[in-house]
């Protein structure tokens, strides 16, 4: 059975006046039906422009797709005309945005919005598109869905616009739905209430996820799977549980260890990683994360890492897992998870 | 893939995190915004008409031995086509109109640039006081600017030129006169716009005074679209003088502007096209080209086309 | 120097702001800060926590007089700053300062940093010359960056650098008490815990005193001595720091203290969310009696009748009627 979605070697890159900076430097995974993924990283390590490549969204120039394929459903993504793929977006792909401030347009009925991709996929009547819409916000929470299908984004709040959003993202039933970063705009209290309808639709639609994010929090509550992306490149990916109570490589340690947790009882000790992402214009021979990571070795400075198989499913991109690292990955492992 | 050797797996003592130097070379934002100008090849040409334009009105003049009122009014030298000893032919007094033409030019850029100047500088001190203190003193400043605005611009014009004598000085007093209007609009709304921005808030809490603050602060983040304005009101000035002088109200002979000549050209069109051609062509390119260099320095500097 | 001094003491203070009429043109107040009181001691941190529109970056812009109080005092060392004139507000300046939340928009793009961290000292008069471009590089090293980076342009550095920038700014007038305004929430995880162990090192070598406020209730706890939280212009509970997130008693607080996502997926699955209904009200028309009663699932008659008072004892005081 062919994944649903399979991305090989992805490469992009932005071409800008100070050169040419490495976005995404070839990225491989797969996604399976129902499945829900989460790419987690921080600002710059090409999370949000693997969303968007497999939209097909990005700007071109300065940002231009150099290598690697996207196949879903077994077609290759970037290989279709701009046609092609505005019939799969909104259709087959949904996108559920960070901002909902900006992604609805202010001038266009809440309705309007919905039903856009509605009619302009499904091709049904306009009848039995408002009736889908109607539909769609019943199942996203909205109140009152008749008397919100009038009203403009400005009379809706932030909770209220990314239930729209989603509702638009979903109203053709795509298999697919990539959420990039739904909630970070959002308070915790409505944060909450998005997750736990995030967690309901998915229940219920069974609709394929990617959800991009930077909070770990979020992740544990929604995700089956995990991506962890520094520098452009995957370096750890598993199922959470591997993730969160068995991380292998040095940068997972290191996120973990830098968030503070409100269950803690004593004061705890920040562990920030120290320094910052390399700057992708030049990005380094060997690992990109040596410079920053204590358990560096010789090798990490010039050969870049291999993905090491953990178990099944569970890989990491660190030459500590490499056998001939074996003594000094123990004592680094113990003294990083303590 | 060649095997990696063993000896490779120690560690590598370094120190963790120390790289915070910054790789990519040093960019202003200036620097930025004229890579993306010279992008644009339509705003390049206009540059390079304009920087051709200024140098030819300024030793063009000279490439003649005449000078601009030297008259010759035997009838072999007036209205002569263009020939080698006139390169643009000559006028109805026989004057040779290549000088008359780059001299024209030069009096057009001259109130072009100083008209833009006296805006810039009214402009934008006035938009900018007004804009920052707001309140009342914005209420009744902006309420200025609206009735000056209200009143037309050839009544003030007339008006000056009974006052003053009619001549170079009051055109540009009058052109000064009415331009700053716009440019106080546009910087009192750029600085409206700036002024919660946290970097504002923070020169306050760190004690700023008022004059620091809008000078040091809110202008140099408004120079854009300053710039592009004062780039676009060179030409709109050139513009306003050329059909003054079709009025009449131009600067006096034997001083003349490529307005100036355009209208005395359009008197001997039917028998002497020559006459209109040079000036016209001429002044309409120079407003051309900073309309396409206005417009390309719009592109360059707007903020979403930066990363 | 008294371990037990109260540097700042904030009584009843309210900020309101006039808002544009409705189509009607008739116009309303939006009550940001709607009387809030709290004290804070010398070389303590006070956090001061809440979702948008609670006030909270209000109370800490009103406190350094970036807004102007409606009502209220603001007494500092002793002194109400509200009635200051300007000249003793430029020397208050000196004492206190301010930490923004977004490092893109709080350093002035077109200033190099030796511009923008030398201002304080030029308004100040406080380093000409080569004693000032020392001063720059000192401070610059305080928040562990090097002199090289004085002739750049803030858009060359990455978030969290410029956030340190910014703290450097803040120190260049040497002020016993910062306000940090939302000062991580704009940055990656792995920078706060830099952004935040950095504060804290500077409390200690300099014995700064701190209002810490913020939405991320976990760097919260971490930095703070004691918590406010503050929902719809008021506060409705403070606490010592562990007390309140072991032993939340406002309802807001618990909800609140629920909503966050732990990175756990254990805890995660077993943890039963309390979801409030309903999006926060406006400040513009904000519900009578206790605020939160509209949300509340605990809301008693009472509620939507009379404005809590605070009960409880110096470590730990709430505002509901239901305590």
């Amino acid at each position: 059975m062919t994944a649903l979605l399979e991305v090989k070697d992805l490469r992009v890159s932005f071409f800008i006046p100070a050169g040419e900076v490495q976005a995404v430097r070839g990225i491989s995974f797969t996604l399976e039906k129902g499945e829900s993924l989460a790419i987690v990283g921080e600002s710059g390590c090409g999370k949000s422009v693997t969303a968007q490549s497999i939209m097909r969204l990005l700007q071109s120039p300065p940002a231009k797709i150099v290598g690697g394929s996207i196949l879903f459903q077994g077609k290759d993504l970037l290989k279709l005309s701009e046609r092609e793929m505005e019939k799969v977006r909104g259709n087959e792909i949904g996108m559920i945005f960070q901002d909902p401030m900006t992604s609805l347009n202010p001038t266009m009925k809440i309705g309007k919005q919905i039903a856009e991709g509605v009619r302009l996929h499904l091709k049904v009547s306009s009848e039995d598109a408002k009736k889908r819409v109607l539909e769609m916000e019943n199942l996203v929470g909205l109140p009152h869905p008749e008397r919100r299908y009038n009203q403009y984004p400005h009379e809706f709040s932030g909770g209220m616009r990314q239930r729209t959003m989603i509702a638009m993202s979903l109203a053709c039933e795509p298999k697919l739905v990539i959420a990039d970063e739904p909630t970070t705009a959002l308070d915790v209290t409505i944060q909450a209430q998005i997750l736990e309808l995030m967690k309901d639709i998915q229940k219920r639609l069974d609709t394929a996820i990617i959800l991009i994010t930077h909070d770990l929090g979020i992740v544990a509550d929604l995700c089956h799977r995990v991506l962890v992306m520094y520098a452009g490149k995957i370096i750890e990916s598993g199922s959470i549980d591997d993730i969160f109570y068995n991380p292998q490589h040095p940068y997972t340690w290191g996120l973990l260890k830098s968030v503070p947790s409100i269950h803690s009882q004593e004061k705890q000790r920040l562990v920030p990683i120290p320094g910052q992402p390399p700057d992708l214009i030049k990005p380094p021979v060997g690992c990109a994360f040596m410079p920053r990571c204590k358990y560096a070795m010789k090798v990490c400075v010039e050969h870049d890492p291999a993905d090491f198989q953990i178990n099944d499913g569970h890989k990491a991109a660190c030459w500590l897992l490499h056998p001939a690292a074996a003594a000094i990955k123990e004592a680094a492992e113990l003294e990083a998870r303590a | 893939m060649d095997p990696i050797s063993n000896l490779l797996f120690q560690p590598f003592s370094h120190k963790i995190g120390e790289d915070e130097a910054i790789v990519r070379p040093n960019t202003t934002y200036w620097q930025d915004v004229w890579y993306r100008l010279k992008q644009n090849k339509g705003a390049i040409a206009g540059l390079v008409i304009v920087i051709i334009m200024i140098v030819m009105a300024i030793i063009g003049p000279y490439l003649t031995p005449y000078s601009y009122d030297t008259q010759n009014l035997a009838a072999e030298f007036t209205n002569q086509p263009p020939s080698s000893e006139h390169w643009f032919g000559t006028d109805d007094l026989g004057r040779d109109l290549f000088t008359r033409v780059w001299h024209g030019a030069r009096v057009s850029l001259l109130i072009g640039f100083l008209s833009a100047l006296v805006q810039f500088v009214i402009g934008v001190t006035y938009g900018g006081i007004s804009g920052y203190i707001g309140g009342w003193v914005d209420e009744v400043m902006m309420r200025i600017v609206e009735i000056l605005s209200g009143i037309p611009f050839l009544l003030y014009v007339i008006l000056l030129m009974v006052i003053l004598e009619p001549g170079l000085n009051t055109i540009l007093i009058a052109l000064g006169v009415v331009y700053w209007l716009s440019m106080a609009r546009l910087v009192r709304g750029q600085v409206l716009a700036l002024k919660e921005q946290e970097y504002v808030l923070a020169a306050r809490a760190l004690g700023a005074s008022q004059w620091r603050i809008i000078f040091r602060h809110l202008i140099p983040n408004c120079m854009g679209p300053i710039l592009v304005y004062s780039t676009l009101a060179i030409p709109e000035a050139i513009f306003a003088e050329a059909w003054l002088s079709f009025l009449g109200l131009g600067v006096s002979a034997p001083q003349a502007s490529l307005g100036m000549l355009v209208s005395d050209g359009i008197g001997a069109i039917r028998l002497y096209p020559y006459q209109l051609f040079f000036p016209a062509f001429f002044i309409s390119l120079t407003i051309l080209a900073f309309n396409i260099l206005g417009d390309g320095l719009r592109d360059a500097l707007d903020p979403r086309l930066r990363k | 120097m008294n371990n037990n001094e109260i540097i700042l003491e904030v009584k009843n203070l309210v900020k309101y702001f006039p808002v544009a009429g409705d189509n009607f043109g008739k116009s309303s107040l939006l009550k940001a800060v709607d009387d809030v009181s709290f004290t804070i001691k010398r070389g303590e941190t006070l956090g001061l926590v809440g979702e948008s529109g609670c006030g909270k970056t209000t109370v800490g812009r009103t406190i350094i007089r970036l807004y102007e109080p409606t009502s209220g005092k603001v007494i500092f060392k002793g002194k109400d700053i509200v009635t200051a004139n300007p000249k003793e507000m430029k020397s208050i300046r000196r004492q206190m300062q301010m930490i923004f939340q977004d490092p893109y928009a709080s350093l002035n793009p077109r200033m190099t940093v030796s511009d923008i961290i030398g201002e304080p000292l030029d308004i100040h008069k406080l380093a000409k010359g080569d004693a000032r471009k020392n001063r720059i590089h000192e401070l610059l090293q305080m928040v562990g960056l090097n002199a090289e980076h004085a002739t750049r342009y803030p858009h060359e550095f990455s978030g969290g650098q410029r956030q340190r920038i910014g703290i450097a700014r803040a120190l260049a007038v040497e002020p016993e008490f910062i306000i940090c305004d939302e000062p991580i929430s704009a940055l990656d995880v792995s920078i706060q815990a830099q952004v935040i162990n950095l504060l804290e090192e500077l409390q200690e070598n300099l014995g700064l005193t701190y209002l810490f406020i913020a939405h991320d209730l976990a760097m919260v706890k971490h930095i703070s001595t004691r918590v406010a939280v503050m929902y719809l212009g008021k506060i409705v509970e403070i606490a010592e720091s562990q007390e309140l997130f072991a032993n939340p008693q406002h309802p807001y607080t618990q909800a609140l203290l629920s909503a966050i996502p732990t990175p756990d997926p254990k805890t995660a699955k077993a943890h039963k969310r309390i979801i409030l209904e309903g999006d926060v009200p406006s400040p513009i028309d904000p519900p009578a009696g206790c605020r939160f009663h509209t949300r509340c699932r605990f809301a008693k008659e009472i509620c939507s009748e009379q404005e809590p008072e605070f009960k409880g004892d110096s470590r730990h005081q709430v505002a509901c009627h239901l305590v």
